[in-house]
């Protein structure tokens, strides 16, 4: 039962398969791409620049008149530090159960403690197809794979996989190719084409 | 040539329906088919046809967030594109844009960022315009400030040609001594074309009645006063004649009470508006097509109901007289007594049966093809590729040139659009874009999908 990770490209995605179930995981770093190798992390554990926040805290605290405006906006300003850094998205994973369905995951919290996960399952029965499309972010352009389902009144309702870290191509590619195979072997309405290969 | 990635940029592309649209995904169509990539950039309409969607043949349609103000035309800016641009152009690894209509100012817009990315610029103009009013010196102005520095510009035909040098000012002073304005060297004329195949002729029939079919927007510029004054009377002398009328607009008033005041119900039908896939069924209805309009680039209209069969009539506006012989339409000045005398004479010719619409459908089949339009589009494509990219002091010294207010303005937008794609570069590096590095392969689709 091995982590693998399949592209030398993107270390940050890595696969375990076992006999209950598979794992598609991608971690919130990546290399930088021009070359030089080194991480660019998105997800920072406490670093020393934090520790300057609480000593301001301190040191502002006393200085302003008690019940004031400015004590309520101090409060409010560590919670929401506390908060930013406690919910900084540590890995998003796929997980394929066979014979029972597609559970998506989003893992956050403060490196490497996770607090709070999210977890989205699609059962087969539900699971229409498995697409990867192009979107506008912003001022940006991004691939991005979505699970198509049915939803609640029958119409199509989808869900991206990978919301948040939204990874690029190449490790788009490798889990729509491992997924599809899963796809078509439980729900037999999607057709099983051959494998894509690039061009 | 070898493949090369062109990227149509135009504020008007399907679902609207009309010329510049059908011509862009035309010539996309079978620009793919001689194996280039072709992609189009255009803005979304809100609330279906947003992101990114694919059409047959495989072209990839950007349909990015603009607003539009009037008639499918977004707002003229100067800075709000380049992100997009650059984003797109990069990632789609893109080597010429090629611009769409005067009108439209994402085509301007791409125009004048293109260079930044190291892109080559081509221009199509689809319109005549006018000189006289406030809304065209102003309008001609910023065409002129965007032709500057494009790398090739084309036109419909040669009146558009002229129309088009002269807005834009694409004209050199020579050398030779007294100095002349020559025009410059990259301006080029491609008509448009038609699908000959969806315009057939109908089986002939023997009838009294001559049908006169008018199927246009009903609107100012396409001559429909005229049309108003001149049909009370063609009706009145030829008592065999019925007109059959589609298309809607601001002036389907004008018509409805024409009709009422001159008691011509029975001999006037009005259609209404027209899905462009029923336009030949209206056309075989008919043996004659009357076009009124005051000013016409090209009047792609025109060749549809000749390719149809239909002997035309028409005003001898813009680019009309250039698109069909002598023999198969008829002029006219645009003032009432000379279209009733060329409608006359139309009607004359199509009663003496001297006008053949098969052999008419032949010919026009020959004339205009989408293949010849794709084959000639490349080959200007294939010069802008082989000549040299200006270097950005070059662009300068020219937009300065360009007029005491309008060249100081020009230069600082060029500016600040240089140090607005320098902040992108820092604030979005290239190598964190997600590039494209699988497209739409037919062979593969069509192997992957023998088997089914």
């Amino acid at each position: 039962m091995q982590r693998l990770r399949p592209l030398q490209t993107n270390p940050e995605f890595s696969i375990l398969h076992t006999d209950s179930f598979h794992e598609y995981r991608v971690e919130n770093w990546h290399l930088a791409r021009d070359g030089s190798g080194t991480v660019v992390r998105h997800a920072s554990a406490w670093s020393w620049k934090y520790s300057l926040f609480p000593l301001m805290l301190s040191v502002s605290w006393p200085k302003v008149f008690a019940g004031s405006l400015a004590r309520v906006l101090l409060s409010l300003a560590a919670i929401f530090f506390v908060w930013t850094r406690c919910t900084q998205v540590i890995h998003e994973t796929i997980i394929v159960l066979p014979e029972h369905g597609i559970q998506l995951e989003t893992h956050k919290g403060l490196p490497p403690l996770t607090f709070f996960t999210n977890k989205r399952f699609v059962p087969y029965t539900i699971l229409r197809d498995l697409v990867i499309n192009e979107g506008i972010k912003r001022w940006d352009v991004r691939y991005y794979l979505v699970v198509l389902k049915e939803g609640t009144t029958g119409r199509v309702a989808l869900e991206v996989c990978f919301p948040n870290i939204l990874p690029h191509f190449p490790i788009l590619l490798q889990v729509y190719q491992d997924l599809r195979e899963f796809v078509s072997r439980q729900v037999p309405s999607t057709p099983s084409l051959p494998h894509t290969q690039p061009p | 040539m070898e493949p090369i990635s062109i990227a149509m940029i135009a504020d008007f592309f399907h679902p609207d329906v009309g010329g510049v649209e059908g011509h862009i995904y035309m010539l996309s169509a079978n620009l793919i088919r001689m194996g280039h990539k072709v992609i189009v950039i255009t803005h979304s309409r809100p609330p279906d046809r947003v992101g990114i969607r694919w059409l047959l043949p495989g072209l990839k349609v950007y349909y990015l967030p603009f607003v539009t103000i009037a008639s499918g035309a977004t707002l003229p800016n100067f800075f709000t594109f380049l992100p997009y641009l650059r984003t797109i152009l990069i990632r789609e690894h893109v080597h010429l844009i090629h611009a769409h209509a005067s009108l439209s100012s994402l085509g301007h817009e791409g125009i004048l960022h293109s260079h930044l990315m190291g892109v080559r610029t081509v221009f199509t103009d689809h319109s005549l315009f006018g000189f006289e009013d406030a809304a065209s010196i102003l309008t001609n102005k910023l065409l002129a400030g965007t032709l500057r520095n494009v790398d090739a510009v084309i036109c419909v035909s040669h009146t558009g040609r002229e129309n088009t040098v002269l807005r834009g000012e694409l004209f050199e002073q020579s050398e030779d001594d007294p100095p002349r304005l020559v025009v410059s060297s990259n301006v080029y004329v491609i008509p448009n074309a038609l699908v000959s195949k969806r315009f057939q002729p109908g089986l002939l029939q023997k009838s009294d009645t001559i049908t006169i079919v008018v199927l246009s927007r009903l609107a100012y510029r396409k001559g429909i006063d005229l049309l108003v004054a001149t049909a009370p009377r063609i009706c009145a002398a030829f008592p065999n004649i019925r007109f059959l009328v589609g298309g809607d607009g601001p002036k389907l008033i004008d018509l409805l009470q024409m009709r009422e005041k001159y008691l011509l119900q029975d001999r006037i039908e009005l259609l209404g508006p027209i899905k462009h896939n029923d336009v030949r069924s209206v056309f075989i209805r008919g043996s004659i097509y009357m076009n009124t309009s005051l000013t016409e680039s090209f009047g792609i209209a025109i060749l549809e109901a000749a390719c149809a069969g239909l002997y035309v009539v028409s005003t001898r506006v813009g680019g009309v007289p250039e698109i069909l012989p002598e023999d198969m339409i008829s002029f006219a000045d645009p003032n009432e007594d000379d279209v009733f005398r060329a409608v006359s004479e139309a009607i004359s010719l199509v009663s003496a049966g001297k006008h053949d619409p098969i052999k008419a459908h032949e010919r026009v089949k020959r004339f205009y093809d989408w293949t010849q339009v794709a084959e000639r589009t490349e080959r200007v494509y294939h010069t802008v590729m082989k000549s040299e990219q200006r270097d950005l002091w070059d662009r300068i010294t020219r937009t300065m040139r360009l007029g005491r207010y309008a060249g100081p303005i020009y230069s600082i937008i060029l500016l600040v659009d240089c140090l607005f794609f320098l902040f992108l570069e820092w604030w979005m590096p290239r190598e964190d874009m997600d590039f494209v590095t699988h497209h739409w392969n037919h062979r593969r689709f069509a192997s992957a999908t023998r088997g089914l």
